[in-house]
């Protein structure tokens, strides 16, 4: 079928996210977060996620469905993040997905998180070039792709060795006094600061870890050297200049980010990067990205935000790929994964 | 609901994945699987099972009952999220049974009614216990150390919750006309905000949603300063 019509279910964190798409047609994406709830503890809690998946899952279902126009009974498949993730998280969205292939009678692929992000750019950009790159940054991943084909061979170029990239915005936002989750209050603050004001390390880019660690990512060191930084900014008595830490720090992830990206492009012949996660909706990685790619005959393609973070609609498009390359559903008692490889695109 | 015809029962309150299809005037098919830490790789596995055992297909089924604890959390949410979808898909109503009640209302058959005290594990060295008189709750679930249960009436301690008997506490409940009020919302600590369970309504057909008797373990900004 070229135009599956696909409920795809993501509870990988602390997004409940519905999405239905016919083919590479969003009609719906719905999200209930509990986002303000985690601000309270200043991070992610796991428990506290999963009671809110149970509570969220059944309304934001009906809504979706309301909102894309269609009957559940009208759905070819089901597709919901089997990993990775945080396990008791990633359980409430497999048990109700698996509840609704038993009751609708329809098959259901679990598919992983991270080959969600990159599926869901060609609900707006169309498919994707084989092979292309795909940048992936957020709370929980920052990793360098090399896709092949997104139903079946996705490569790990590169990832974080410590903090992910999201998770490095949100400590120093909190060491800058500002609230949770940190990317956009940084990219805020740093529209008025000085990115050179302050030269932070930029991890992993030594001319020897450039030869061990190619593609890899450090940030914890770069968040250490910035609460330092504050650390012995405070005892001059002075005002944290807030704007031009942001500013500065911001530019030391994204030059990394973007730097490795257009190396590995350049090493592997590639012209086309898909940026997903959460991180890139930053404004300072969209703006540098595509300056750099220009430069290097590279398309840079970027969802709208929205489709960037955790959301149903890039699990169904991914669904909705594997479906219509006549790809094996899974087998109803396939396993949740909190650490699924990349190298597995489906359960 | 319109009686008890083709009753779809799941509970995973305990190690036990428990489900059960009871169809009037024939045998209940039960699935069992005693697994405790994989609940979600085989609760639906089993609901598909009773269903094609039974001979039905599954828009002919006339309700569900689920078991809402208390029990361990990240086991408990698998069979309480399958049973809201399945009501939700098929537009079935759904009920939820806190699953001590199962265990009291099996023990009550083959023992007579007594008081006694049902006994489960929450592990972290911990219990959750519920006091009945015959099939009557007497108390609220609680959660402590064993060694902390009251010791006036003898303890039943069961892992094994039999699905059949969570299906006819509420088949009983279902027919005690007293009780066919509407369900109201558990009571909760509003001070904690956290949906901790104070006190359960007597009723023994409760909303389908986690009876959890633990706050989550994380400390919010404000507790920590």
């Amino acid at each position: 079928m070229t135009n599956p019509l696909i409920l795809g279910i993501e509870t990988s964190c602390d997004e409940t996210g519905i999405g239905i798409v016919r083919g590479n047609q969003l009609l719906a994406d719905t999200l209930a977060s509990s986002v303000e709830e985690q601000a309270r503890f200043g991070g992610v809690v796991p428990e506290v996620a999963s009671r809110a998946h149970v509570e969220a899952m059944i309304p934001t279902i009906k809504k979706s469905v309301e909102a894309s126009g269609i009957s559940l009974n009208q759905i070819d498949a089901i597709a919901v993040t089997s990993g990775p993730g945080l396990a008791g998280a990633l359980v409430v969205g497999v048990a109700a997905a698996k509840a609704l292939a038993v009751a609708l009678n329809k098959p259901i692929y679990g598919v992983n998180h991270l080959a969600a992000h990159v599926a869901v750019d060609t609900l707006e950009n169309g498919a994707l070039p084989e092979p292309c790159l795909a940048l992936l940054v957020s709370g929980g991943h920052s990793s360098l792709l090399k896709v092949n084909n997104i139903n079946y061979s996705i490569e790990s170029l590169g990832k974080t060795l410590d903090d992910a990239a999201g998770e490095a915005f949100d400590k120093v936002a909190r060491v800058l006094g500002l609230p949770f989750p940190g990317g956009p209050w940084i990219d805020k603050a740093a529209q008025s600061g000085d990115q050179l004001s302050i030269d932070f390390p930029k991890g992993l880019m030594s001319k020897q870890d450039l030869i061990d660690h190619t593609y890899d990512f450090s940030f914890s060191g770069l968040k250490t050297a910035v609460a330092r930084w504050v650390q012995a900014w405070q005892k001059t008595g002075e005002a944290i200049p807030v704007a031009d830490v942001a500013a500065s720090f911001q530019e030391a992830v994204v030059e990394v980010l973007v730097k490795k990206t257009m190396l590995a492009a350049q090493n592997f012949g590639i012209n086309t990067v898909v940026i997903g996660g959460g991180v890139a909706a930053n404004s300072r990685l969209r703006a540098m990205a595509q300056s750099e790619a220009e430069k290097h005959g590279v398309r840079v393609r970027i969802p709208r935000p929205a489709l960037c973070t955790d959301n149903g609609a890039m699990v169904a498009a991914l669904g909705s790929h594997l479906y219509s390359a006549g790809l094996d559903p899974a087998d109803l008692s396939f396993e949740v994964d909190p650490t699924l490889d990349i190298t597995q695109v489906q359960a | 609901m319109k009686g008890p015809t083709n009753l779809l029962v799941v509970d995973t309150s305990t190690n036990r994945i428990a489900v059960a299809l009871l169809q009037f005037g024939k045998p209940a098919v039960v699935a069992i699987k005693d697994d405790g830490l994989r609940h979600a790789e085989f609760c639906a596995q089993l609901i598909k099972q009773v269903i094609d055992e039974s001979g039905l297909l599954s828009p002919e089924l006339g309700g569900i009952i689920c078991g809402i604890g208390p029990g361990p959390f990240t086991g408990l949410r698998v069979g309480i999220v399958s049973a809201q979808t399945i009501s939700y898909a098929l537009n079935i109503p759904v009920y939820g049974i806190c699953s001590h009640d199962a265990l009291a209302f099996e023990y009550v058959s083959k023992n007579g009614n007594k008081e006694f005290t049902v006994v489960t594990d929450a592990r972290r060295k911990e219990v959750y216990w519920t006091q009945y008189q015959g099939i009557r709750r007497i108390s609220t679930p609680r959660v402590s150390k064993l060694e902390e249960v009251p010791n006036n009436f003898p303890l039943v301690i069961n892992e094994g919750l039999d699905p059949v008997a969570l299906g006819n506490a509420a088949i009983e409940a279902f027919n005690r006309s007293e009780i066919r009020e509407e369900i109201k919302s558990f009571a909760t600590d509003s001070s904690s905000g956290d949906g901790s369970i104070v006190a359960l309504p007597r009723q023994v057909l409760l909303p389908p949603i986690p009876l959890y008797l633990r706050r989550p373990d994380a400390l919010t900004l404000a507790e920590r300063a």
